[in-house]
């Protein structure tokens, strides 16, 4: 929709829904997972305060019956049967994020929360900050290839033992993928290059008639974007698809291209931390889906790859300590769908971010302090830095610690080091890197990947696997000593064998 | 050659000199060419020196309407425009332009500053295209928008060149009671890609004249609602990319070309211009595929 007038600014809203009421809410949710557009609302029926403009390009996300301010995130647990699971559904959902414009001239004059006529339509307010990729490092030639990460990684090791990523969903939640530059088929032809393969590097051989997997039913695409799963435009998503499959090949990637979002009612650059709050309600109704189907399931663990970050404060439109605030504040329902996605038993990774010393990338605006926040920042996720094929760190990978989380803990982060920075899918050029903290992430979801083929999500929850992987972490070269958390590294690069070893799962 | 309404636009380009096709953006400056057209003529057997019967169709009382020049006939609706007495008896001015008024800008933030900074190192590679295009020629992209130039739909044409010379002449207007500092004199890092313009940041020009011309447009043009606001916007906040005006220049210029409007569709010329438009059913909806022609 359009912005109401020049002077609203973008918010995202919790309110809770009244004992079935506002079916809308419930039609919007549904909308979102069904790959919809969302039905038209309204005013009257909404029956939102009329200081809150709803965002109808917007949809509604279930957030449970968790309000974000008043869930205890380290003791609360989701119960995995399906009562316990149901309440997350759109039908069944107590409070709802939606996005909406209110007036103010600027974020600083604007309410904490809109209170509705009746007491029963109140809003509470918070940030929808702008997002980008966390590519856009500092222009050095690629250090070796992904061969040179996959010898590191013992990927031929992990694919004898079968640890190949089979039946693990890989969500990307990024710029979308193109899935002809990983397959290898023509797009003109349709016939398999092997003549002629693009890039130098190509995936793990593979049979001609065994092209990389892409779910595209249980894909999404943001409203208002032409391209479908899979036919995205050829940019940063398309290069994490490639290094999750360069070490879990026979993970299904899902296309979740929340990046390249655009809200009709914003300017050129639209996407949001909103976006991804809807590609994580549509995951978190898909996978609720895959575990209800029992033996039946057609994955046996999901893994959520997010090479996307905050640049730099200025994109927060709250001051430090406001309520409303996404990137130190452990209370915005983002925070809440990463929680219940966690509890769910899906492994979700995130870049730590490019704005690391000596050389951060220009858009961290040389703020090398706290360059990991948000969700990067949350203990649910597992965060990853970015080292070259020889084990040094790259000069612009983000380091510890993190911003500081309202209201707290604020875990140790980042948590794991993988491999960047290399030739490997020539996504932007013969020569070009594939680079910063994005490339190391789908690095480190493809070792989840492998590891997720022998061991699920009920067997060893994602906390469990996240501490394996950092206790077995590797020194890093000039860094301390693997297993050990310092801010460069966390605790080492990443070592899937090992990982799986101290879990007793390989001898 | 320029043309439109910055810099060389109107010294030298636009309408004083190649400007016999529309003037700057139809003639010389997308089709090829630009300057002052001249047409040859053999001395030692000049044209005239021919006897040919006169022209009886020239004789008309009057300078016939297709052969004004747009851009300069676009000018008379300028003492219009500023002489409407006010609309809103509790309105403080006497003339109906004295009462658009902005709210003085607020003070430049670092934030602001860094926002920009990253919409440069980001956003400015891919835009570069449309920025340059857009600095001189902004109109040009709502014609192609709507596939049509002088010919094809003469008065939406001339519609458009009403609008853009009363909301180019309100932008200076505005913008002298300001004189906000470009964002270029903050941050010299921010480094736009084109001629920082002679005048000031606030409000941003290319957001008011963007916005105006599709409202205008929107009253005419049937079923491009969306896509000629989609177009505004994006004229507009590639100025903030270019590192040439704040967000705040851009949402206030959108602001000024609303309450613009009211004041254009109370001018005799605008509305002869819009009734001839509608009586040359220049956008006619076809009945049976729905779509314009």
């Amino acid at each position: 929709m359009d912005k109401p007038g020049p002077d609203y600014v973008r918010v995202l809203a919790v309110l809770k829904r009244q004992e079935k009421k506002q079916q809308w809410l419930v039609d919007l949710a549904t909308n979102l997972v069904n790959n919809e557009p969302p039905r038209v609302v309204e005013s009257e029926e909404s029956g939102l305060p009329s200081d809150f403009v709803l965002d109808t390009s917007f949809y509604a996300v279930p957030l449970g019956p968790h309000q974000p301010d008043t869930l205890d995130f380290e003791n609360e647990k989701i119960s995995l049967d399906h009562a316990g699971l149901r309440v997350f559904l759109p039908e069944n959902s107590e409070y709802f994020t939606i996005r909406g414009f209110v007036q103010a001239s600027g974020p600083a004059s604007m309410p904490v929360d809109i209170r509705g006529k009746d007491g029963e339509s109140d809003l509470k307010l918070y940030s929808d900050p702008r997002t980008g990729a966390s590519l856009l490092c500092p222009n050095d030639d690629p250090l070796g290839t992904i061969d040179d990460a996959r010898a590191k990684l013992r990927v031929d090791r992990l694919g004898t033992y079968g640890l190949d990523g089979s039946k693990v969903a890989v969500a990307m939640l990024d710029s979308g993928i193109f899935l002809q530059h990983l397959s290898r088929i023509n797009l003109l032809t349709g016939a398999y290059e092997l003549t002629r393969p693009k890039p130098r590097f190509p995936l793990p051989k593979r049979l001609p008639a065994d092209p990389p997997m892409l779910d595209v039913a249980n894909s999404w695409t943001p409203d208002r974007m032409a391209t479908p799963p899979g036919g995205h435009r050829i940019d940063h998503g398309t290069m994490c698809a490639y290094n999750v499959l360069a070490v879990a090949p026979k993970a299904t990637l899902l296309d979740y291209p929340h990046l390249s979002a655009r809200a009709p009612g914003d300017h050129t650059v639209g996407r949001t931390v909103g976006a991804a709050a809807d590609a994580y309600s549509k995951l978190i109704y898909f996978w609720i889906h895959n575990i209800l189907a029992g033996s039946a399931a057609k994955y046996r663990a999901l893994v959520v790859n997010n090479s996307w970050t905050i640049f730099h404060p200025c994109e927060e439109d709250f001051q430090p300590g406001d309520p409303r605030r996404y990137i130190d504040n452990l209370n915005h329902p983002f925070h809440v769908l990463v929680w219940i996605l966690s509890q769910l038993g899906a492994d979700i990774v995130f870049a730590a971010g490019n704005g690391g010393l000596p050389c951060p990338a220009p858009p961290f605006l040389h703020l090398s302090a706290g360059s990991i926040r948000g969700a990067a920042a949350y203990a649910e996720t597992l965060t990853v830095a970015g080292c070259d094929v020889h084990d040094f760190r790259v000069g612009y990978s983000s380091q510890g610690p993190a911003v500081f989380m309202a209201p707290g803990p604020t875990p140790d982060k980042p948590d794991i080091t993988a491999y960047t920075h290399y030739l490997g899918s020539q996504v932007f050029g013969e020569r070009e890197a594939d680079g910063g903290t994005s490339t190391a992430c789908p690095i480190a979801a493809g070792c989840i990947a492998a590891i997720r083929t022998k061991v699920t999500p009920v067997q060893v929850p994602p906390a469990q696997l996240f501490d394996a992987l950092r206790s077995t972490g590797r020194q890093g070269n000039g860094g301390g000593p693997g297993g050990v958390y310092n801010n460069d590294y966390g605790y080492g690069i990443i070592d899937p064998l090992a990982a799986l070893q101290q879990l007793g799962l390989m001898p | 050659m320029g043309g439109g309404w910055q810099g060389g636009g109107w010294q030298g380009g636009g309408w004083q000199g190649g400007g016999w096709q529309g003037g700057g953006w139809q003639g010389g400056g997308w089709q090829g060419g630009g300057g002052v057209a001249t047409f040859a003529m053999r001395a030692d057997k000049p044209f005239a020196d021919f006897a040919v019967p006169l022209n009886d169709t020239a004789r008309y009382p009057d300078f016939p309407q297709r052969y004004w020049d747009p851009d300069l006939f676009a000018l008379t609706i300028l003492p219009e425009f500023f002489t409407l007495p006010k609309t809103n008896p509790a309105d403080i001015y006497p003339f109906a332009w004295q009462n658009i008024t902005l709210l003085p800008p607020a003070l430049i933030t670092q934030n602001d500053i860094d926002r920009m900074l990253i919409l440069a190192v980001t956003e400015r590679p891919e835009a570069l295209g449309e920025i340059i295009q857009q600095d001189q020629n902004l109109q040009l992209s709502w014609l192609q928008l709507l596939m049509m130039d002088a010919s094809t739909h003469p008065c939406t044409f001339l519609l458009m060149k009403l609008a853009a010379r009363v909301g180019e002449t309100m932008m200076m207007v505005l913008k002298r009671q300001f004189d906000r500092p470009r964002p270029s004199q903050v941050s010299p890092n921010l480094f736009p890609p084109v001629a920082v313009p002679g005048h000031g940041s606030y409000p941003a020009g290319h957001a008011l004249i963007g916005r105006l011309t599709s409202i205008c447009l929107d009253e005419v043009v049937p079923k491009r609602t969306a896509a000629l606001m989609e177009l505004a916007r994006r004229a507009g906040f590639n100025r903030v990319i270019a590192g040439l005006h704040y967000e705040s220049d851009v949402n206030e210029g959108f602001k000024a070309a609303d309450k613009i409007l009211p004041l254009l569709n109370l001018c005799q010329t605008y509305k002869t211009v819009k009734a001839e438009l509608i009586l040359r059913n220049e956008w006619v909806v076809d009945p049976v595929a729905g779509t314009n022609q």
